[in-house]
């Protein structure tokens, strides 16, 4: 059971809440509270004064590879849980999407609301934003009471609630009752009374105004610990009963404005009451006996792994956002249409960064993608209005348009507007399969960079969006495998790919699913027909990727990549061959590529050889070019490698060789350069002012894979030996 | 199946506010948001007009920069979304206001738009050397020109002089931006054609001018509008603010001979100078386009009834669209406009109606393959997946990966002419 308690701020919710899970821990049941509000007090009755570690400060100071969930779980009065959203200081950012980000927290370090038995939210306000709504979205709250005073505002609040209950009631009423927080026993009671009425609910509870709840908040207790026999604490074990046992549920109606304010201002004055609530018991149990603070535990066992993007998890500064990430990705998946929540902008800009890939590859290689041209996205063009008011019916709308181009499936991508003012993409989503059951609707989450950068959305897209295509039916077939993590804006993609698929049919093997490039909805759900995985790049991507399939699939991936340069391309076919027993395939395969190979080496190498060569690179990986380098008999004289946000893993399997330096600080260069003195410098950029005049090259950051990735190099290093050092353009500089 | 064409795929407000501000030479954008909205932006205004002579992204490695010399981004996440980003923007400023610009243009991102931090609050304790404007809300899927405009006029309000000048003389270009393909090229023509009639160009309103020309924005006679839809609602600003009047082309944009000498003439006419120069220059291309046709059409009837596509601003297709008509004898059979300007929008509508080709108006291009499309590289992109050959002519962004050395003009004389020769050898099948 989950109950959301609700009302205007400073009315008493938390006071309320923390009694009401004093009550139902009290009747034997398991309770986990937690507080949306970003003042953080809603749970410091129950766990004896203590202000805890709220969840947004905790995210804010702890890398989110080393966050635990037992660090924002407090276990309290009666082994109450407790938790705070927390939030910023009054005047900067914004709370209500504190309230997401908190959410998004606990699912991802996998806290399970349903080992309890009842979660009590306590929530700030009068549902100003989407952020503070969050526990009236589908499957959290279950049951909503509102905490209302006899003043106005308190009441004006209360109607405003009951909006937005209306607005999330999808699927039936979550309406318990009101719960009525009296400011004392000389106020008028009639018009909550007559509001009640008027909005066809009861009042569940009346908490009366007493003396002992500011006793029992200097005790730092709830009254139910602190003056359990007291009249108020009955009050709270009769509202704990009611949550229990109730059964009846209200749908949300609201009044007009105008409707409200003569309901309410032209009362009756107010009656006078006896003061039989106030009565106190003569001592309080438990005075400042304050217990040990008690951790949280989690099971082992509950947790599934996350995957995170390198930037995410080590805390640097976020590199493109998981919206884009995203769109590249479910764009790649033909027949379906990817929706994107958010202003036109960030449609825009997404889409250009496959476009320019697009262009890339039909320039450099003729090859003209139709995902990567004219990906298929439609963009809610979310407004001001959407942005104030809320975008669910526009985003329902766009749904809806996606609908009608009849796709196999159709993708959901949000932005950060959308996730800041904290659409539900779940409800529209709720909303338009009732309408179209037969087309898939996939969230993926991104909310622009507020769920991480771009390699995110790639892995997000990979696994919740294609992934929630495969069929988990398929019967396996032998001699084909999936290619994983190919990099979809690399120009060389598809001609890789192309290369790989053509030394594979060699050794009689086909290919089964890309996933994700250049795919299909049919080729994503026959995902788990192949015995094996193939990745491009087993870069921080292509790892996790890997570990994500052999977690949650079960289908192991092959340790090597796709190859680059002659080594390594033998020992992917031999890797590939043995798992399929295509040995003899497979060494034809070699031994055809290694003839040509040594003839191009006798070509190139009287010109290359005992030439110096540093290389200064992004890449973690440049074995292939190293190899090719020492083949021509020239020599590598030093590797830099410069840090890139998506990689962090160097190898080299000739560590003796030459000099690494990763982390390469480049103020070194001019340094190293006067030192070493190359003849050949290679990096992904040409650069400028060197200390002496030297012949550059540009070496690609996803080289052509294959036998000879490392000696396509080899003729034009030997040609652009013979150039003179320095062009004379150089010098025609402003 | 699919979306057939990328309609939805177009730049709002938000660049439009960025591109106005890159617009200026010795200004720069800091963009208070997330990397992913800083990249595009800052290759894009390089890549419009570019200031440094350098792409290795180690030499812009500095925090902020992520290794682009062009809009600096505090790069927002999750946190700085919830506690605001008072820590970046108090480090950033700083930093940014020592790079020598003029002006900073604070600009919020969509995203940064809605947790409200203040801006100005932050530019006023930073007490920078440097003058700073905070665009706190650039709109939400508003058209490009509309954040153009609005970004303008914040800045001329916050560095252009409101006193009246003891003497005033020639024009701003007015309408442009370094958001608009081959800009450079048009401005040159244009200006050229001004020139020969007398009239000095003061600045061309945020597209490649600098700050000390904007502050004598009200030194000129005329603002000369070049495309309606990123004037219209900067000409009764500067009518208000500076006093000035504005000159809006009729026929829209000076495309095609036809309408580049009816721009001319009007400009001339309001100023009182002869338009006969620029107009001798204008024959000049005429009788250049006209040895050209006339050889080309005599050995194959082209470019005659040879069909045409139009993806663009109003501004842009009205003059073009009638100027392929009336001029080449070429027929429309798709004409795509979004949101431009009413007034070109309406006539656009009228002239297809009164040449029976009403069919074509925001007909899809995929339906029926035009022999020349005009409109972006992705419009073109797009219709090359079908395998029909057509001849595609570039006209507005994104571009494909040509890179044009010498400065390419669709507009003016030089631009009609450019047109022509790629009409001609499209057809040709060259």
């Amino acid at each position: 059971m989950k109950i959301a308690i609700y009302g205007k701020g400073g009315i008493g919710k938390s006071t309320i809440s923390a009694n009401l899970s004093a009550a139902l821990a009290k009747a034997g049941k398991k309770v986990l509270q937690i507080g949306c509000d970003p003042k953080h007090d809603s749970t410091r009755l129950l766990l004896g004064g203590k202000r805890i570690m709220t969840a947004l400060d905790y995210m804010k100071n702890t890398p989110v590879g080393l966050q635990r969930l037992d660090r924002v779980l407090h276990v309290g009065y009666k082994g109450i849980v407790c938790a705070e959203a927390g939030g910023p200081e009054p005047g900067v950012g914004c709370a209500g999407r504190g309230i997401l980000s908190t959410f998004a927290l606990f699912e991802r370090l996998g806290l399970d609301m349903n080992t309890f038995d009842v979660v009590v939210y306590d929530v700030l306000g009068d549902v100003v934003c989407g952020g503070f709504a969050v526990p009236l979205r589908q499957g959290f709250a279950d049951t909503v009471y509102v905490v209302t005073s006899e003043e106005f505002m308190s009441i004006y609040a209360a109607n405003n609630i009951l909006k937005g209950v209306k607005n999330f009631d999808q699927g039936g009423h979550r309406l318990a009752g009101l719960i009525l927080n009296s400011r004392g026993t000389h106020e008028n009671r009639h018009p909550v009374k007559r509001f009640a009425q008027n909005v066809k609910l009861p009042v569940k509870q009346t908490v009366p105004r007493s003396e002992l709840f500011r006793k029992a908040e200097m005790m730092e207790k709830t009254v139910v610990e602190a003056f359990p026999d007291s009249t108020e604490a009955r009050a709270f074990h009769d509202l704990a009963r009611d949550v229990l046992e109730n059964h009846t549920f209200y749908p949300a109606r609201f009044l007009n404005e105008d409707v409200l304010e003569q309901l309410i201002l032209q009362d009756s004055p107010p009656q006078a009451q006896t003061d039989a609530e106030n009565r106190v018991p003569s001592k309080a149990p438990g005075i400042n006996e304050k217990s040990p603070e008690k951790k949280f535990k989690v099971k082992s066992s509950d947790k599934k792994s996350v995957f995170l993007s390198k930037s995410l998890l080590t805390r640097e500064p976020l590199h493109g956002c998981a919206f884009s990430g995203a769109l590249a990705t479910t764009t790649q998946i033909k027949d379906t249409v990817t929706v994107a929540h958010g202003p036109r902008s960030c449609t825009n800009i997404a889409c250009q960064a496959i476009l320019s890939a697009g262009f890339r590859l039909f320039t450099r290689k003729k090859i003209l993608l139709e995902n990567q041209i004219a990906p298929a996205v439609i963009s809610s063009d979310m407004d001001e209005s959407v942005v104030i008011y809320g975008g669910k019916d526009n985003l329902v709308k766009t749904l809806e348009q996606a609908m009608e181009q009849n796709p196999k499936a159709v993708f959901l991508v949000t932005t950060c507007p959308s996730g800041v003012i904290g659409d539900d993409p779940v409800a529209a989503i709720h909303e338009i399969r009732q309408k179209y059951p037969q087309i898939p609707v996939i969230a993926v989450t991104s909310d622009g960079n507020l769920r991480g950068d771009y390699m995110q959305g790639v892995l997000n897209a990979c696994m919740e969006g294609a992934g929630a295509l495969m069929d988990k039916t398929v019967t396996p077939k032998s001699h084909c495998v999936n290619i994983l993590a190919e990099k979809n804006i690399a120009f060389n993609a598809e001609s890789n790919f192309n290369t790989i698929a053509d030394i594979l049919k060699e050794m009689n093997i086909d290919i089964n699913c890309r996933f994700v490039r250049n795919t299909s909805v049919e080729q994503l759900k026959g995902f788990l027909k192949a015995p094996l995985n193939l990745p491009a790049y087993t870069d921080y991507f292509g790892r996790l990727m890997a570990d994500f399939i052999d977690e949650r699939l079960g289908i192991p991936t092959a340790k090597q990549p796709f190859p680059v340069g002659f080594s390594e391309s033998v020992a992917w076919v031999r890797e590939i061959a043995d798992f399929f027993h295509e040995s003899m395939a497979g060494e034809r395969v070699i031994d055809t590529h290694r003839r040509h190979y040594e003839t191009m080496i006798k070509t190139y190498g009287h010109t290359l050889k005992g030439r110096r060569l540093m290389i200064l690179t992004y890449m973690h990986n440049v074995d292939w070019i190293v190899e090719a380098a020492f083949d021509l008999g020239m020599e590598v004289i030093k590797v830099c490698i410069l840090n890139f946000s998506q990689d962090n893993l160097f190898i080299t399997r000739y560590p003796e060789r030459f000099e690494v330096e990763t982390n390469y600080d480049p103020a070194k260069r001019d340094k190293d350069l006067e030192r070493l003195k190359p003849d050949l410098l290679l990096g992904n950029y040409t650069p400028k002012n060197l200390p002496y005049p030297l012949h550059v090259d540009i070496i690609p950051m996803c080289p052509d894979v294959g036998f000879y990735g490392g000696l396509a190099f080899a003729h034009r290093w030997a040609t652009l030996i013979k150039a003179p050092v320095t062009e004379g353009w150089k010098n025609d500089a402003l | 199946m699919m979306p057939s064409d990328n309609s939805n795929i177009i730049p709002d407000s938000f660049t439009g506010a960025i591109m106005a501000i890159e617009g200026i030479r010795d200004a720069a954008v800091l963009l208070n948001g997330p990397t992913g909205c800083k990249f595009y932006h800052g290759a894009i205004s390089e890549n419009q007009m570019p200031r440094t002579d350098f792409i290795d992204p180690l030499y812009y490695s500095e925090e902020f920069y992520f290794g682009q010399p062009r809009v600096p981004v505090t790069y927002l996440d999750d946190y700085d979304y919830v506690f605001g980003a008072t820590d970046k923007l108090e480090k950033i400023l700083p930093v940014v206001a020592k790079k020598g610009q003029g002006l900073i243009g604070v600009i919020n991102s969509p995203g940064a738009a809605l947790i409200g931090d203040d801006l100005l609050r932050f530019i006023k304790n930073a007490n920078l050397p440097v003058p700073c404007i905070a665009v706190e809300n650039t709109g939400f899927s508003q058209p490009l020109a509309w954040g153009f405009q609005n970004t303008v006029k914040e800045v001329l309000t916050r560095i252009a002089p409101l006193e009246s000048p003891r003497e005033k003389a020639g024009v701003n270009l007015m309408g442009v931006s370094i958001f608009h393909h081959h800009w450079q090229g048009n401005i040159a023509e244009l200006t050229t054609l001004l020139q020969a009639c007398g009239i000095r160009v003061n600045t061309t309103v945020c597209a490649g001018c600098t700050l000390a020309e904007l502050k004598n924005i009200n030194l000129a006679r005329l603002n000369v509008v070049v495309h309606a839809e990123y004037a219209n609602t900067l000409m009764p600003f500067m009518a208000e603010r500076f006093n000035m009047d504005s000159f809006i082309p009729p026929d829209g944009a000076p495309v095609g001979f036809q309408a580049t000498e009816s721009w001319i003439s009007g400009v001339c006419e309001i100023l009182d100078v002869s338009p006969a120069p620029a107009l001798e220059l204008i024959k000049n291309g005429r009788q250049k386009s006209h040895e050209a046709l006339n050889r080309f059409n005599a050995l194959t009837g082209l470019p005659k009834g040879a069909t045409f596509g139009v993806e663009g601003d109003a501004s842009m297709a009205l003059p073009l669209v009638t100027w392929l008509y009336e001029y080449l004898g070429m027929v429309p059979v798709s004409v795509r406009v979004n949101r431009g300007d009413a007034q070109s929008t309406h006539n656009l509508k009228l002239f297809l109606q009164k040449i029976d080709c009403a069919g074509a108006w925001q007909a899809h291009m995929a339906h029926e393959i035009p022999d020349v499309v005009f409109g972006s590289g992705a419009v073109i992109a797009r219709l090359r997946v079908s395998g029909h050959p057509f001849t595609g002519i570039e006209l507005s962004l994104p571009a494909g990966t040509y890179q044009h050395v010498i400065p390419k003009a669709y507009m003016g004389s030089q631009g009609a002419l450019y047109l022509i020769e790629r009409i001609i050898n499209g057809l040709a099948g060259c």
